[in-house]
């Protein structure tokens, strides 16, 4: 049988695969049709014991294993994922939903290639030599912080555990990972290409609830730092965990992004910009670009252009080649993302197209399929403007002029994401500065490569993911102070 | 509830098990699935007030707060939640979440 995905799976521990100690298991399902796809563990408090001890004792060794060593292991994980690329691009898309083209050449090429930007980078860092005075001399180096736990999210499970597992190893940490229960399998069966690599303990995979498992990572005390990918709500819960512990933690959290669009873009790239920001892995994107400003003079010809490329979307089965937009995760999340469109019309928004889940298509039935969906009129005090639906439904604003829409974008508890169309380079920097947001795209939007830092401003979240800034999030500093003299002191 | 789907293997590599009776997907994943209703109270696990009732999100973002997110269902106590969320009337909130799984 050549199935890409196994009936079962068990957790991933200090390079064995192991069953539960309490013998719990959940199911994961196919959100497009819900077909059974596996089983797998519910990892108890022991369980996380073992992989949090089987790290530590892999940190032992991993910890002094040469950077060019480091880097070689990180190189072969990323030839791993590209001789497996298709196979892992069929099990992201049979869990997530997400259509084939996007885990094809988004997902798995950017996984592999976080990598090898790590094995890279890894090799770039160096300590300082600082001369206090002619007789002391100061060393400053970094030092990895030893066992990490992280936490991913459903929406992107194989990208962001590249995201968080090729820095934390670059740097000489070990892990100890949870993907969400709802998207387990990609992680999974990388853990099997780790396990062709990596000496064992150095990263261990467990599976289960945030209820149960997840709570069992955040309470554990042998933790040395926490990341964290999902909603601000639960960001909360990790950095009071962290506190707590008083460790670091790295917290990528939610959005309400801006993109903004004055009457000089370049029209046919900005319309495909809208989908871009909003359409993306079905909107459930954490920068996703779900507030569109549109000056003034075009807004009645961009609204309505808008509706008419939402409207020609083709939203299909995922792993049909031609489809651009998939299934959402699951039923909760379709109810959600159909509450707030009800929101929407009883806060007076204009529904222009969308607003429904798709049933008519008997092949969608029996998944979670929701139109592409574009409110105008919306004003930015709405719910719909101002709170994280995290779908396909994108609000559309009119603004005067670049002060107007500047204090707009900011009117937002968030700042992760944004964009800013235009062809006048001095205004498109002018408003990527003031818009306060972490990253802020010029003529693009979602566009996210290893060497570009992302992270968000206000309640979107604390440090940075990707770039070799990474390093510095995952070690610690080490300062060598060093006296050259001879006599003493003098001081007793 | 709806109708289990037809099993297909979209990649035609081999067969699919069937989803077996009694499991929900409301969540994508279900631990353990009671048969009944189930009161829910402040102690009540929100993941598992999602996965056994998912219509509920509706009443949960009609009421300004949001229980699911790309971290999945809020891992805590609806009690904690609604604390969380600084909603005044929580015993309120409960016993329309309770009105609304009846009237289903």
């Amino acid at each position: 049988m050549n199935r890409p995905i196994d009936q079962s799976y068990k957790l991933y521990i200090g390079g064995n695969w192991v069953d539960g100690k309490e013998g719990k298991t959940f199911n994961a399902y196919c959100p497009a049709n819900g077909d059974l796809l596996a089983s797998c563990v519910s990892a108890g408090k022991e369980d996380v014991d073992a992989a949090v001890t089987a790290a530590w004792k892999a940190f032992e060794t991993w910890k002094d294993v040469s950077p060019q060593e480091r880097a070689s292991y990180l190189l072969k994980i990323a030839d791993l994922i590209d001789e497996n690329a298709e196979k892992l691009a069929q099990i992201e898309t049979l869990d997530n939903g997400k259509p084939i083209r996007e885990t094809r050449n988004i997902d798995v090429p950017l996984a592999s290639d976080h990598f090898r930007y790590f094995a890279g980078a890894v090799r770039t860092q160096e300590g300082q030599a600082v001369m206090i005075d002619k007789n002391t001399m100061s060393l400053i180096l970094r030092e990895p912080i030893g066992v990490i736990g992280q936490i991913i999210p459903w929406n992107f499970p194989f990208l962001m555990a590249a995201w968080k597992i090729a820095p934390a190893l670059a740097a000489g940490d070990t892990v100890v990972i949870k993907p969400s229960a709802t998207t387990s399998l990609s992680l999974l069966e990388f853990a099997k290409l780790l396990d062709q690599v990596l000496p064992p303990g150095t990263v261990n995979v467990v599976t289960g609830k945030g209820s149960t498992t997840g709570n069992y990572l955040l309470e554990h005390p042998r933790f040395s730092k926490l990341a964290f990918t999902g909603s601000t709500e639960v960001g909360y819960s990790v950095a009071d965990a962290a506190a707590k512990k008083l460790i670091p933690a790295t917290l990528e959290l939610g959005g309400k992004s801006a993109n903004i669009y004055f009457s000089d873009c370049q029209w046919d790239r900005a319309i495909e910009g809208t989908q871009m920001g909003i359409l993306f892995n079905q909107g459930q994107v954490c920068c996703a670009g779900s507030r569109v400003f549109v000056q003034e003079e075009i807004y009645d010809r961009f609204v309505a252009d808008m509706a008419e490329s939402f409207k020609k979307v083709k939203v299909g089965l995922p792993w049909e080649e031609d489809t651009m937009m998939g299934s959402q995760i699951d039923e909760v999340q379709l109810n959600k993302i159909l509450a707030y469109v009800d929101v929407g019309r009883e806060e007076g928004a204009r529904l222009v197209t969308g607003g429904k889940r798709i049933t008519a298509d008997s092949k969608l039935s029996t998944g979670w399929f929701m139109e592409p969906t574009l409110f105008a009129d919306v004003d930015n005090k709405m719910r719909i403007a101002q709170e994280e639906i995290f779908g396909p439904v994108v609000c559309v604003m009119k603004f005067k002029d670049e002060q107007d829409v500047i204090q707009m974008a900011n009117d937002s508890e968030y700042g992760l994401g944004g964009a800013v169309w235009t062809r006048d380079i001095n205004r498109a920097l002018r408003v990527a500065r003031a818009v306060q947001t972490g990253r802020m795209w010029i003529n693009t939007y979602n566009e996210l490569p290893a060497h570009a830092p992302f992270g968000g401003y206000k309640k979107s979240g604390i440090g940075r993911e990707t770039h070799k800034m990474m390093l510095d999030h995952y070690t610690q500093t080490k300062n060598i102070y060093i006296s050259m003299n001879e006599a003493k002191t003098g001081m007793y | 509830m709806k109708q289990k789907p037809e099993c297909i293997d979209p990649f035609g590599h081999g067969e699919v098990r069937p989803e077996p009776c009694g499991s929900g997907r409301g969540s994508g994943c279900v631990e353990t699935v009671e048969r009944g209703r189930t009161l829910i109270t402040a102690e009540t696990q929100v993941e598992e007030i999602m996965e056994k009732y998912p219509q509920t999100v509706a009443y949960f973002i009609k009421n300004k707060v949001s229980p699911f997110s790309c971290a999945g269902a809020f891992p805590k106590t609806l009690g904690e939640l609604l604390a969380a969320r600084n909603v005044g009337d929580a015993a309120g909130f409960i016993k329309g979440l309770n009105e609304m799984i009846e009237a289903v």
